[in-house]
């Protein structure tokens, strides 16, 4: 017998797919979200509490599959020298003359990268969201920031943070910055980066506000204490769980999403065999259906799902689904500052520069950037790392040295805009499946000369903050030249008015298939001035996402309920044909 | 040691040399009684670090 008919099946319980599942059971939707991965508890799972911590990073429950691979990437060239990765003790990090692929960060688990939590926060550049028209590159956004931004924190803090963008500003922070973020903002000031100054001076907030706000309804809760350096799990506590609650009927999700395998037209209701527990087979059925699998495995999940309605893919009729990929284009530079700062310990990416983050802020270069301290995303934070990366030698030596230097190492880190190029894009691999037969998602990706020049920037930049604040000496630098290492990636089946250059509509919406829809990264035309999030994130998922009234019929008048959903031919709905992992309880 | 830690990045000697500090050092200071002597405190959890916005204080 098929499972009650949902509302909305949500495929991906990330930042996207968790916090559009929680929207949509508060208005009254029957959601079912399916999760490749297992469930977390941050009580038993996470090990930052043991003697151990250091060596384990994310604590995937059990092995497996990332279900992507790389194609070659582009032969590095001696002009560019200088963006090469090294690090004093360990030596070049790419020894080869071509760039590796080293990896994509994804989460599978229910929360999705929100599991794995470093207090980072970002924001769209206004402008980054129309560079096609003002810049002739990229794409423009469908709609404007103005129409964004008051889906971004709620209504609490809606006008406060209008005000904010408008001065370019933050809120003022609810906590203070941490210790070591003082004398990065002081030489930041005297590289003339005002905002991270500011900071400092308690004037103006860091993103940071955001990575140990206040936990709210909207916004998520750092794990047990707003003052750590967590792996957290914000989302399943949050969202997911807030649209389990009593009164917002949410179906328990169970499994894999193995693949969309038929989209038949003109049906509605149907439902595909969703493989459970102990083999057995049973429906999940939706009115509608919520892709959120992110840039690399949602067109993943799109291009295998083939048939004679959906030749090249379902909701591939454009061409674009796994075009317009843009990668995390990033630079970290390490050195040790003459003074103990104590810098393994607080939020560990906190004070913010985003004097650079408009699209024609690097002279010379289409779009911008921004700068953090970054002692989270280089992990030094730690023993082991300072003992393995920071001091060389052995011995005695070596740790007198290391207990010299230990919680003195500072760390910049920035990130780019990433511009759509032809040779940067996700296919799916020929040669690769996973264990439920499904093609491996390729990443293509290739630098271009501009992406390089901003990479130039923000190595040189970065550098120059550390020498200002009083590091004598860099020991390490790592950046996307000679590697790819992206966790926030974009655009893979963009949004846009026209169906015949973009894959969904202004609300995340198939321009074919009408119950469709795309709630994650992959929709973003653009990457915001290097500081888009990795998906629409809690605060956003309202907009790049389905409006609600278009799932929750329950909350419509009947006409309008058939004014929303129709069926003519040319708008087909599609059946999902759904293959599980593992039963979680949510 | 110290041979082996001067030995050419490609050499023999300096890779074995290299993967077993890193084995060494990950295994030694992975154990809290090492921690005392280099002036670190702990892991972040439970407790976190409710000093993080002073100046550390002593090792």
């Amino acid at each position: 017998m098929a499972d009650a008919i949902a509302d909305a099946v949500v495929v991906g319980s990330g930042p996207g797919g968790g916090a559009i599942a929680w929207s949509l059971a508060r208005q009254g939707a029957k959601v079912t979200i399916v999760e490749a991965g297992p469930a977390y508890d941050y009580t038993s799972d996470y090990r930052l509490d043991r003697p151990d911590w250091e060596q384990q990073l994310f604590p995937d429950k059990a092995h497996q599959e990332t279900g992507y691979s790389f194609a070659e990437l582009q032969p590095l060239e001696p002009r560019w020298r200088h963006l090469r990765s090294w690090n004093k003790v360990r030596g070049a990090a790419n020894a080869t003359d071509r760039r590796i692929g080293w990896a994509y960060h994804h989460v599978r688990g229910v929360g999705g990268s929100t599991l794995h939590y470093l207090g980072e926060a970002h924001r769209l550049h206004p402008a980054a969201m129309s560079l096609r028209s003002r810049f002739g590159l990229g794409a423009d956004w469908p709609f404007g920031f103005d129409v964004l931004e008051p889906f971004c924190d709620g209504s609490r803090t809606r006008d406060r943070r209008r005000r904010s963008a408008r001065l370019g500003r933050a809120p003022a922070r609810s906590l203070p910055a941490p210790a070591a973020c003082a004398e990065l903002c002081v030489a930041a000031d005297r590289r003339g980066l005002r905002q991270a100054r500011a900071d400092a001076a308690g004037e103006l907030a860091g993103h940071s506000l955001r990575a140990v706000s206040r936990p709210s309804e909207l916004q998520l809760l750092c794990q047990l204490h707003p003052r750590l350096p967590t792996r957290g799990q914000g989302q399943r506590r949050h969202h997911i769980r807030g649209a389990g609650g009593r009164d917002r009927p949410l179906q328990r999700g169970d499994g894999l999403a193995g693949g969309v395998r038929r989209a038949r037209e003109g049906r509605s209701g149907g439902g595909g065999p969703l493989r459970r527990r102990h083999g057995r087979m049973a429906d999940v059925q939706g009115r509608a259906y919520v892709i959120a699998c992110g840039a690399v495995n949602t067109p993943r999940l799109l291009l295998a799902s083939t048939n004679g309605h959906a030749p090249h893919g379902l909701a591939n009729e454009s061409g674009e689904v796994g075009r317009n990929f843009m990668e995390t284009l990033f630079w970290t530079a390490s050195g040790l500052h003459p003074q103990p700062l104590g810098s393994h310990r607080g939020v560990p990416a906190d004070a913010t520069c985003w004097d650079f983050n408009a699209p024609d802020a690097i002279a010379g270069v289409i779009g911008g950037c921004r700068f953090t301290a970054g002692a989270g995303q280089a992990d030094l934070v730690g023993p082991i790392a300072y003992a393995t990366r920071v001091v060389d030698g052995w011995g005695r030596e070596h740790r007198a040295r290391l207990r010299a230097a230990f919680g003195r190492a500072l760390t910049i880190s920035a990130i780019g805009e990433f511009l759509p190029n032809d040779r940067t894009f996700i296919d799916l691999d020929p040669a690769r499946t996973d264990q439920r037969g499904l093609p491996y998602a390729r990443i293509h990706s290739f630098l271009p000369e501009m992406e390089l020049q901003r990479l130039t920037f923000m190595a040189e930049r970065a550098r120059a903050i550390l020498h200002a604040a009083g590091v004598a000496e860099i020991f390490e630098e790592f950046g996307s030249y000679d590697i790819f290492n992206s966790t926030h990636v974009f655009g893979t089946c963009r949004m846009g008015r026209d169906p015949a250059t973009s894959v969904v509509d202004a609300d995340g919406r198939s321009h074919r298939w009408r119950n469709l829809f795309i709630c994650d990264a992959s929709v973003f035309p653009s990457s915001g001035g290097g500081e888009a999030p990795s998906s629409p994130s809690p605060r956003s998922a309202s907009r790049p996402a389905p409006p609600p009234a278009a799932i929750c019929p329950g909350a419509l008048p009947s006409r309008s309920r058939r004014c929303i959903m129709p069926q003519p031919p040319d708008r087909p709905k599609f059946e999902f044909e759904l293959l599980r992992q593992h039963e979680n309880a949510l | 040691m110290r041979a082996a830690e001067a030995a050419a990045a490609d050499s023999p000697a300096r890779r074995a040399f290299a993967r077993t500090r890193e084995d060494a050092f990950a295994a030694f200071y992975g154990d809290p009684r090492a921690w005392p002597g280099i002036g670190y405190r702990g892991p972040p959890q439970p407790e976190g670090f409710p000093d993080y916005d002073r100046p550390p204080q002593g090792p």
